[in-house]
Order: structure tokens, then sequence, then C-alpha cells
């Protein structure tokens, strides 16, 4: 969006009511990133709150010819999430980070759906960046320049993994039926992953 | 959902045609996944909450941007340092020719040292007295760090760091990996707080180093390679002395 620019001006000049409308405008694209990363209600929201807080801090480093601001924002947001889990464990990896927020969810209300389990499991079974790049692309709608500018590689490697990932799930679902996926994916929503907290 | 699901199997067939044979399957996967997508909602507590607290910060002046510097400096630079080179050695030269009573030379090491700093060496070892004279010259290159002396703790801060590309800082002892920055992204970075793996004590040296990430965003150092200086001889490195 070309007119964050504005406010990122403004920002710069000292006006913090600008950062307002930048926080409006990112608060929930922000959240739901962290989420999809953390699937903790309660971390997410640490986490976001850190992001906003870094960005307010950083605002006069953030130069516009470097990319804009949404991947900036997007790129602290990513780095506070490697950051959280490796203050909070250590020797955690990027492909660790993905796997910590599973406990948090609710396995009764997973298990209820096996269909649907069988999907999860092999979505957590890609690597981290694939995996990524995926849900930033199909729940995100980001596109594949946007994604490259958030995970710091190019169009092209951005590409090439999603469509590696989507082969390999493929592969790795292949043993069930479509018929028994699109049964499971049109049972109720409450039924699905994620944090009934 | 319908327009997002033929746009991305549109895309997947593009990419991968051979999957269009198996259309119903990667239908099916993808129509899974869109629906699956997990409800993540901001609580509306939380959303003010944060809001009301963003607001009442105050944003911190902006510090004046480095200036690009000017192709002559990279003749300047090593002429300045000769000249440099040339006030501390023929003084001292002359000095040990006309004053060998006033100021001992034990080795060649001590003509450049100051006076002050080996009368000042007390409880600091001779290592670390010699790193404490040591102040390398910032390149003026894309990939360049600062890290100045640290006081005893598990958080190494280094001052600034200027990449071309992305990569990482690497804090070693004796070649031993004890942490490393998060990814740091081309350009320049400052204040960036490392986690190490061991406390740092006083009269401990230590090195940060520059590695270039190999793309997975993480560090890993039997895969991310250390970034070269202009020369292409040595690391871009800096030791660093633990003051208590």
């Amino acid at each position: 969006m070309d007119d964050d620019l504005v406010y990122v001006d403004r920002c710069q000049s000292g006006e913090t009511e600008a950062f307002g409308i930048l926080y409006d405008r990112y608060l929930d694209k922000i959240y739901r990133f962290v989420y999809y990363k953390t699937f903790s209600k309660e971390t997410t929201e640490d986490i976001t709150s850190t992001v906003f807080h870094k960005a307010l801090e950083k605002i006069n480093s953030f130069a516009s010819d470097k990319g804009s601001f949404s991947s900036w924002l997007y790129q602290i947001a990513r780095n506070s999430v490697i950051d959280h889990y490796r203050t909070s464990k250590a020797d955690l990896s990027l492909e660790d980070v993905f796997e910590v927020g599973v406990d948090d969810r609710t396995p009764e209300t997973i298990d209820a759906v096996s269909a649907l389990k069988i999907v999860q499991t092999y979505l957590e079974s890609l690597d981290a960046r694939q995996r990524e790049i995926i849900t930033l692309r199909v729940w995100e709608d980001k596109s594949y320049k946007e994604i490259a500018e958030i995970v710091g590689s190019t169009e092209a490697g951005v590409k090439m993994a999603f469509s590696r990932g989507i082969r390999e799930l493929r592969e790795k679902c292949g043993s069930v039926s479509p018929w028994v996926l699109i049964i499971a994916c049109s049972l109720d929503k409450a039924l699905r992953f994620y944090d009934l907290s | 959902m319908k327009n997002s699901l033929e746009l991305l199997l549109k895309d997947i067939y593009a990419l991968e045609p051979a999957l269009f044979e198996r259309d119903d399957e990667v239908r099916a996967l993808v129509e899974s996944l869109l629906l699956n997508k997990p409800e993540a909602k901001v609580s509306e507590d939380f959303a003010v909450g944060l809001r009301a607290k963003l607001l009442t910060t105050k944003i911190a002046p902006a510090l004046p941007s480095r200036p690009e510097p000017s192709p002559w400096m990279s003749y300047f630079i090593p002429l300045g340092a000769m000249a440099t080179l040339l006030l501390i050695l023929v003084p001292g030269y002359l000095g040990n020719q006309t004053n060998q009573d006033s100021i001992e030379m034990n080795s060649p090491a001590d003509m450049y040292m100051a006076p002050e700093i080996k009368r000042s060496g007390g409880g600091v070892s001779e290592e670390a007295s010699m790193m404490m004279e040591y102040v390398p010259v910032q390149l003026t290159d894309s990939d360049s760090l600062r890290v100045s002396n640290q006081i005893p703790g598990v958080t190494a801060v280094v001052d600034f760091v200027s990449l071309s590309q992305s990569g990482f800082v690497v804090i070693t002892s004796n070649e031993t990996v004890l942490g490393s920055s998060y990814l740091l992204f081309a350009g320049y970075s400052e204040q960036i707080e490392i986690l190490l793996s061991h406390s740092m004590k006083a009269s401990q040296i230590f090195s940060a180093t520059l590695y270039l990430d190999n793309g997975d965003g993480v560090f890993d150092v039997n895969v991310d390679t250390p970034i070269y200086d202009a020369d292409g001889l040595n690391f871009v490195s800096q030791t660093f002395l633990v003051t208590p």
C-alpha cells in the first residue's frame, strides 16, 4: 500500500498519531501471521505487541528504497517469532517453531475429525520454509513477490518452494480419498484446528 | 473462496503442469487448506489496549543518516593510517634513543602501545591490554560491523552491522559458536542483542563474525558461510574484550 509511506513519513517526523493509522491497517494481518506460526492466543498477543513496539521504536530506520513498509513489518514479525522461541527455549530452530504451538491446541477437537487431522499432520510434515510459504500464499493471499520480501528469498525461489510443497502434500495425501477431504472440510468450523479459548 | 481456489489451482498447474493429471486430488487438497484456514480473531480489548500503549510512546528522534563515503576515502584512509603510524613510530623511536631511562621498552609490541595503557595494565592480562589498544579501522564496504568491549553476562550487544545480503552476526570463542543474531536483512542494523550459550566473564576475549544466510533464515554453522572482507583474505570479524 503506497500511501503507507505518507504515514511513515509523518511518524518519522515525530507524529505518533500517524502510527495509529498503520497499526489499524496491519494489526489483523500481523496477528494472523504470528498466529499461524504459534497457534496460541497468548503467545500471539505477546509477539504482536512486541512487533508494533519494535516497529514504532525503529520507524526512523525504515528506508522506503529497501522495500515496502508492509514487508518491513512482516520481517520484524518473523524475527520476533524466532526471537521469542529462541529466548524461551534454547537451541530451538525455526524448524521447531511451528511445532511448539501444537501443545496449545485442543487435541480432543482435532481428533474428532480424523481426515482433517491427516491434512494437518501432512502440513506439519513439510519443512518450515515450505509451510510458511504455503500458509502465506493460501491463507494470507500474498503474492509471490510479497512472500519473497517477507521470507528473504527470490520470487522464483518462493514459487519453486510453493509448488514443491503442494506436490509433496499431494503425494502424502494421495492415499486419502478427495471425498474424505471434502467431507472433513465441510464439517463445522468449530471442529477445525484453532484455539477455542 | 471459489475464486481463490481457481486462482491457486491455475498457479499450481502453471508451476507444476504434471499435477493437472491429478486434478481431483489437488483440488480437494487446496480446497481443504482453504477451508481449514484457522480463525485468528484479534480481541477488542487487546487491540484497543495495545493501540493506547503505542500512541502514548514517543517516537525516538531520527539519527543522522550515514553519508555515502566518497570514492576519495579509499585513498585517504590508507594515507591517514600511514601518517598516524609514522606519528606514533617516529617520536617513539626518537624517545627510545634519547630517553631510555624514562620509558622501558620490553618488546617490539611495547613500541606500539601508549605508555598510559601499559601502566594501567595492573589487574588485566597482557592479552587483554593489547585488546584495549586494538581498535580496527571500520571498512566503508557494505559488509562491516562494530562491537565495543562488553560487560560480563550472557548477552553481547553489537553496535552496528552493515550487510550487502541477509546474514547473521555470530559470537565465537576459540572457534566455538556461543550465539548468533536473528536474521539480519541487507542494510544497516544497530544495537543487535545476541543471547549466548555461556556467560562472558571479565578479561575473556570473543569474536563477532559476519555470516551469510543460505536462504533458510536460521543460522547453522555447517551451512552458512562467513563473509570475507573486500580483499577476500579475512572474515569480516572483530574481537572484543569483556571488561568488569
